[in-house]
């Protein structure tokens, strides 16, 4: 193996596993206690009708499909995309800022070879962490006889794939502009968290549905998987993003300064009386 | 064994940050191969950033750079093949052993260290190989800096600041494993702010001073023309005029009672010993050259740069030529 990725996969194997065994410890409680909850949610989803239960998936819980769109498929996009965002702002910013950096790219090897081998390494990890909830999944599945709901969830797993390494090529990118990949971080954390909100509005208001298309959280359609109807257009709009935000993260590590301030930055807020 | 023409060559290398700051204006010398060049000044001179645009770590604004004839900044990394490079704020993995580390920049270099000689660096700077970065001190991490610098044995390696962290017995072990690197044709191109580090182990030494390089002068002439500061307690006052027209003597002030001369002496202090014998001297201290010293010397203080001056500008036969503006003292 490459040494440099295998550098860069020990750095990201301590967070690698923790996420995965979080987020499948997470999902195999879920799925074991499904026969025993599913009476009792459809009951009180059936009185709330259907505007609000949109506010918390569009779940059907007779069926497992149903059960975990509501209880695990409607918010792990946005736990996943925690750990993209940190990790896609430390994937290049973070050597620079560590300092590490400039001792890496002193030696003969050249920058592409760099920002591949950790933009690699990225969506590696993000790969490894859902191979290890699947296996939160499967385990359980198999004690509680479910086993024939295992097509569209295995699905709605692998759409997690495309939306959660866009979110980290995003992430990377943002921290090489803003060169801080706190700035960088906290602009997507916002604009993924608003745009899970909006997106869950969105099932009771006919303008918030309309505007789905700007909703970062719209290009994840796991849940949409679980009821049989992706829309393919936003997952190919995701792989588009991947090829776009990767080839966009390259030419900009090629090109700049490294370990300078970045190419953008946030306007500070005026204070009163400040010149 | 190095046949090229010139190890570095500088050419009107310029570079300005975003937001305006000019941190190097024309910067133009060339380094013979094989000798071991100082770049000396203040911090916040350029040193730094004239070493990052060489391993092509940021890019200029104007001018250009060449390592053995080999454009730097064209994002080739096969001219770093031949550096090897000891950051001035170095940081190392802090969570990997010493010796992973070692292993991991050995291996990208495919071949080009030799495990004999990276077991002998690490003796003689008496590293410990098998502890974590993070649990080194200062010091500790600045010899891992240096193994990592001086390993593969390259044609040409560039330390800024190598001794900055290390204790007396570490900085001369450094000093003496350049010597010896360079004995076997490396060229060390070697920024330091510390002048007698510098006395002690360059063949040529360059000044810069707001990015501007001041000038370039064998070591000889620096170490012929510095200025050192003296303190002389004596028995009784001398004369008002005792030290004038002592050649490179100046007489800077004295103590209340006028026992206690403070001098400066640039060159050879013969004739001011000669006088001072004449007295009973109490008390003799003498504090090593600064880097603002040296400048005076040199220049004078009307003659440190400020803006405009062309005479600063550089270029290699600045080693042959005399200064512009001798101090006289």
């Amino acid at each position: 193996m490459d040494p440099l990725l295998k550098k860069a996969m020990r750095d990201l194997r301590g967070q690698t596993i923790w996420w995965g065994v979080g987020l499948a410890f997470l999902l195999g409680i879920t799925v074991a206690f499904f026969p025993s909850v599913s009476d009792i949610y459809s009951d009180i989803f059936e009185e709330l009708g259907d505007e609000w239960a949109g506010l918390v998936g569009d779940g059907d819980f007779s069926t497992l499909e149903g059960y975990l769109s509501a209880e695990f498929f409607s918010y792990a996009q946005i736990a996943l995309a925690v750990f993209a965002i940190l990790a896609g702002g430390a994937a290049i910013v973070g050597e620079e800022t560590q300092g590490t950096m400039d001792l890496l790219l002193a030696q003969p090897v050249s920058r592409l070879r760099v920002v591949l081998v950790k933009l690699g390494a990225l969506a590696a990890s993000i790969t490894i962490i859902l191979a290890i909830t699947a296996l939160g999944f499967l385990i359980p599945v198999l004690f509680i006889n479910e086993v024939n709901a295992t097509g569209r969830i295995a699905v709605a797993f692998l759409l997690f794939l495309p939306f959660e390494v866009a979110v980290a090529l995003t992430a990377a990118l943002l921290a090489q502009l803003f060169g801080s990949r706190v700035v960088g971080g906290s602009i997507l954390a916002g604009l993924l968290v608003a745009s899970y909100m909006l997106d869950a509005l969105s099932g009771a208001d006919a303008t918030l549905e309309s505007l789905r298309p700007v909703y970062l959280t719209s290009y994840y359609q796991g849940q949409q998987a679980l009821n049989g109807d992706v829309n393919w257009a936003y997952v190919g709009v995701s792989l588009a993003a991947i090829a776009v935000l990767g080839v966009a993260n390259v030419v900009l590590f090629l090109r700049r300064d490294i370990a300078v301030n970045g190419i953008l930055r946030l306007p500070k807020p005026r204070l009163r009386g400040s010149s | 064994m190095v046949t090229d023409t010139s190890a570095i060559d500088f050419d009107g290398l310029s570079k300005t940050y975003r937001g305006g700051k000019r941190a190097l204006d024309a910067l133009t010398l060339t380094v013979a191969p094989g000798e071991i060049f100082g770049f000396l000044g203040p911090n916040g001179a350029g040193k730094t950033t004239t070493i990052r645009l060489l391993l092509d770590l940021i890019r200029p604004t104007a001018g250009g750079v060449s390592i053995f004839g080999q454009p730097c900044n064209d994002g080739d990394p096969t001219v770093r093949k031949r550096v090897g490079y000891l950051p001035g704020d170095l940081s190392v993995y802090p969570g990997m052993v010493v010796s992973s580390v070692i292993d991991l920049f050995a291996s990208l270099r495919k071949g080009g260290v030799r495990e004999v000689w990276v077991h002998e660096l690490c003796t003689r700077l008496e590293l410990d190989t098998g502890a974590k970065v993070r649990e080194l001190s200062h010091g500790n991490k600045q010899k891992v800096g240096v193994v990592l610098a001086v390993m593969a044995e390259s044609d040409l390696i560039i330390l800024d600041e190598p001794t900055s962290a290390l204790d007396p017995l570490a900085q001369r072990a450094v000093l003496e494993i350049l010597r010896e690197v360079r004995g076997r044709g490396s060229t060390v191109f070697f920024s330091s702010h510390n002048l007698p580090e510098v006395e002690r182990i360059c063949d040529r030494v360059a000044m810069v001073r707001q990015g501007r390089l001041v000038s370039i002068q064998r070591i000889e002439e620096v170490v012929s023309r510095r200025l050192t500061t003296l303190t002389v307690t004596l028995g009784e006052a001398p004369a008002t005029d005792a030290f004038v027209g002592l050649d490179g003597v100046r007489e800077t002030g004295r103590g209340a009672d006028g026992t206690e001369v403070h001098l400066e002496a640039s060159g050879e202090v013969d004739a001011l010993i000669k006088v001072l014998a004449r007295y009973r001297v109490l008390a003799l201290e003498s504090a090593p050259p600064s880097l603002e010293n040296a400048f005076l010397a040199f220049y004078g203080a009307d003659a440190l740069p400020s803006g405009d001056d062309d005479s600063l500008s550089g270029g290699n036969d600045h080693s042959q030529t005399p200064p512009k503006h001798p101090t006289g003292v």
